[in-house]
């Protein structure tokens, strides 16, 4: 067992036991929804991690290290941003997709922009809750403030990488 | 809650897991998967399913204790806490406190936009909530823990926050000038109306 999974079982048990401790009646609600949140993303996690890893075996990964790879630049920025606002879905589905990426080629700098357009802008999130909740006026005052942020972060790690090096 | 009701609730967790995008993932499996074998040849394939099998004990503990995390977050860190926090301060304070709170608010949309939402209702600023939104989605700390960390390694991490803390900043920053810009130019036409 790695470091990570005893860092996340030992803050689950701190929880549990400040749950357990503080708030002892609601404790018995706590196991089934743990449960029910698990089991709700088990089959979509092994579907998606079944298709990304077929995926990166068909990918050319000459094509992404040129289009989005360690020494696209600002334009491999750009693009890796484009392509992440239009992933749908949690991180079930983008992790998979970034291990694919970064396994085919794709620079640092640029899985960031990825991550981060894909985080801001969602298109998922702001079609299914953002939207409804919120109003379509809101979210397009908060889409036009974060339009710029996945390049942006894409330029600071491509700053910081070369610092780094 | 007894066995009965217990399993009843596993059985509907179950198939909200099987929905429509359940549908679509499954086809994309199965076409890529076919697609491999018939382009790369079977071992690809077989060799494919050995690193899938691999990913997934990686990942399944991990997301395990997440899991138990997220059930136990309404009852420590109620919406009412997080909604007070966000309420009582404004202006640039505000925004601060918003990107903090949305980075340790754990769990997904169905968690968070209800609470933003509530806020929006009772008038706390539109720049306040872009902040914390933004803070939530790129900065969110339990998403780091159970994903990005043991996938993309510890330097990615540092390096991709380093880049991020400062991003919900920027966008309250822009939507609030938009708001004003916006409220001047309404401010206009009601002057030339008069």
């Amino acid at each position: 067992m790695d470091e990570i999974t005893i860092l996340l079982w030992v803050l689950a048990l701190v929880c549990g036991i400040v749950v357990w401790r503080k708030h002892g009646d609601a404790a018995a609600s706590v196991f089934p929804q743990a449960v029910r949140t698990f089991v709700g993303f088990l089959p979509r996690l092994v579907l998606a991690l079944l298709a990304a890893g077929f995926i990166s075996k068909l990918v050319p990964a000459d094509a992404v290290a040129d289009l989005i790879g360690k020494d696209s630049g600002l334009g491999g920025v750009l693009i890796a941003s484009f392509i992440g606002g239009f992933v749908p879905g949690g991180p079930i589905i983008s992790f998979p997709i970034v291990v694919v990426l970064r396994d085919a080629g794709t620079g640092p700098a640029q899985l960031i922009a990825f991550l981060t357009a894909w985080s801001v802008l969602a298109i998922h999130r702001v079609l299914i809750y953002e939207s409804t909740l919120m109003g379509w006026r809101f979210s397009a005052l908060r889409l036009g403030s974060s339009v710029v942020l996945a390049p942006l972060a894409g330029c600071g790690a491509m700053l910081l990488y070369t610092i780094l090096q | 809650m007894d066995n009965l009701s217990a399993t009843r609730a596993v059985a509907k967790a179950l198939r909200r897991g099987f929905d429509s995008s359940f549908v679509f993932f499954l086809v994309l499996a199965v076409g890529s998967g076919l697609a491999c074998w018939l382009l790369r040849g079977p071992e690809t394939m077989w060799q494919s399913l050995v690193e899938d099998a691999d990913m997934l004990s990686f990942l399944l503990p991990k997301l395990a204790a997440a899991a138990a995390v997220s059930a136990m977050v309404p009852i420590l860190l109620p919406r009412e806490v997080v909604a007070r926090w966000l309420g009582e301060s404004s202006g640039v304070r505000g925004v601060v406190i918003a990107s903090a709170a949305g980075s340790v608010m754990p769990g997904g949309p169905i968690t968070s936009f209800p609470l933003v939402a509530a806020l929006q209702a009772a008038g706390t600023g539109r720049q306040t909530l872009i902040a914390f939104l933004t803070a939530w989605s790129v900065l969110g700390i339990q998403r780091i823990l159970v994903w990005e960390l043991p996938l993309m390694g510890s330097e990615f991490v540092i390096v991709r926050v380093l880049v991020s803390f400062e991003l919900p900043l920027i966008a309250a920053g822009i939507a609030l000038l938009a708001i004003r810009f916006a409220d001047a130019r309404k401010g206009e036409i009601a002057g030339e109306d008069k």
